[in-house]
């Protein structure tokens, strides 16, 4: 609670949990021991949103409840929802969101996401650049990868609008127009 | 705030990091898990400023062998784990003092070095797709690839990795905008950049990147005050004249911010009371930022520094006396 940071804590806490659930029966105070260490980071990572180890523990947490009982991960979407309110551009979020998105999100509801924060703020690179590997995902044809992109264009064309000063959509920009010679 | 450089001022305040006093400080113990990194940090400060005599080398070296496990790795702090990152610091204040025969003197029942066992503990980390763990939890991260092949090729043992798996993952790190992120996916970031494009330099394999692309992206790290931010939107921080300096001196475009402008900011960053640097101007200051400072300032040809080499974050003279190629550096 001190030091979200003290590494050897968080090696001590998982070598501790791993060897109970390695020699403990009952599934049930198994759960709840995994449940408890759930809670503990969801507030390690409210103190500390920007603590690697932080992330790491509730990475391997879920992992671990996944393995025993199954795990609904959309909890997760919902932690990274908070999160990303909270901070829009925490790239620790942002990477946690990726890694756990494959259980439970597709790519275009991820798409959809990233219009929305982009709707709530042009100015957040952080879901430009998640578009950037979103759209060849979903758009695997050269062609209809082509097309997206000149949709991409309108896009970030009220980016510059309605806020000219921001860089976010020049950078994106530059890049579309590297993809589409013909523009 | 000032535009001198109160070097005498900062090698105090180095100093005074292992005084009793600091120990009676919340910040001493809060950083207690990463110390191993916070004496490279001082010591190479001093280093930079032709004071490293100032350090204490003796204890500095009896607190390394202290630190380093059973598994090979060093620890940021005795009795903690060993781990990617304080084992590249230990070895990087052990050449800065010439001691790595300290390491390669200690031989176990195996009839393995100190030296080899580092060498193991790094090796090992490397995984199938050439990336690197931090430890045997398993985070990737290209902090950690760069961490493997700096400590690596400063003990002249790249041989025992996959260099050439270690680039192809780094290249999936590679996004849009020519910069790089924590991993394949993750959004740029100057520090997780820096790592990537030292990494690439210690490899010979910066044909890899677009420079003027890149070049671009991190010249536009540079606020109106001068500073550096390490993203796009971000504030400047200290830190970042080193993230983004180093990465743009390795290609070769330093040219392409505003030096003079960088300087000054920089210097503002210094407590000329204290000593030392802070993130930016006014805030409190600790030895990471007062590092990177310097290490800013000698990129920047600020008089009576020494010369700070880009990928391996050490001296040139240091280096040089190593006798490993530093094809980025030019005559």
């Amino acid at each position: 609670q001190v030091n979200g940071d003290c590494y050897t804590m968080w090696n001590f806490r998982r070598e501790t949990l791993d060897f109970l659930l390695r020699t403990e029966s009952d599934l049930a105070s198994v759960t709840k021991l995994l449940k408890n260490e759930l809670n503990f980071t969801q507030q390690a990572i409210s103190r500390n949103p920007k603590s690697y180890w932080c992330w790491n523990q509730r990475q391997w947490v879920t992992a671990e409840l996944d393995k025993l009982s199954g795990y609904d991960w959309k909890h997760e979407i919902e932690l990274c929802d908070l999160m990303l309110t909270a901070d829009s551009r925490n790239f620790h979020c942002w990477d946690y969101r990726r890694h756990i998105s494959k259980h439970c999100s597709s790519s275009q509801e991820e798409l959809d996401f990233t219009q929305k924060m982009i709707e709530k703020d042009f100015s957040n690179y952080s879901a430009w650049h998640q578009r950037s590997k979103l759209l060849p995902l979903i758009n695997p044809d050269p062609e209809s990868f082509k097309e997206a992109l000149k949709q991409e264009l309108e896009l970030v064309q009220n980016a510059f609008y309605t806020k000219p000063e921001d860089q976010s959509a020049w950078f994106y920009h530059r890049w579309l127009v590297s993809q589409i010679p013909e523009v | 705030a000032s535009t001198d450089f109160v070097r005498d001022k900062h090698v105090d305040y180095i100093k005074s990091l292992d005084s009793d006093a600091a120990k009676e400080t919340f910040a001493f113990w809060a950083t207690e898990h990463l110390r191993m990194s916070g004496i490279y940090w001082g010591v190479s400060a001093l280093a930079l400023m032709g004071g490293l005599e100032e350090a204490d080398r003796n204890d500095i070296i009896e607190f390394i062998k202290k630190c380093q496990r059973s598994s090979g790795g060093f620890a940021g702090n005795v009795d903690h784990d060993e781990h990617l990152l304080y084992t590249l610091s230990a070895v990087q204040i052990l050449v800065i003092f010439d001691a790595l025969d300290v390491l390669a003197g200690q031989v176990d029942d195996e009839g393995k070095s100190g030296i080899d066992k580092v060498v193991q503990f790094v090796s090992q980390l490397q995984q199938p797709d050439g990336s690197f763990a931090g430890d045997r939890w398993g985070e990737i991260d290209s902090r950690f690839v760069y961490c493997a092949l700096n400590c690596l090729a400063l003990l002249g043992r790249l041989d025992a990795i996959n260099v050439e798996k270690a680039i192809e993952w780094i290249i999936k790190c590679q996004n849009f905008d020519g910069a790089f992120g924590t991993t394949p996916n993750a959004e740029s970031h100057a520090g997780q950049t820096f790592c990537c494009v030292a990494a690439l330099a210690i490899a010979n394999r910066l044909d890899v990147i677009d420079a003027d692309l890149l070049g671009w992206w991190l010249s536009e790290r540079q606020v109106p005050a001068g500073g550096l931010n390490g993203r796009p939107e971000k504030l400047p921080d200290v830190c970042y004249s080193w993230w983004v300096l180093s990465a743009l001196r390795i290609i070769d475009r330093i040219h392409w911010i505003n030096q003079a402008k960088l300087t000054e900011w920089i210097l503002n960053c210094q407590d000329i009371e204290t000593g030392g640097f802070a993130d930016r101007p006014g805030d409190l200051v600790d030895v990471f930022h007062t590092f990177f400072g310097i290490a800013g300032l000698s990129f920047l040809k600020f008089p009576d520094l020494i010369d700070v080499d880009p990928a391996f974050a050490l001296p040139v003279p240091v280096l040089q006396r190593t006798g490993i190629a530093l094809p980025w550096i030019r005559s």
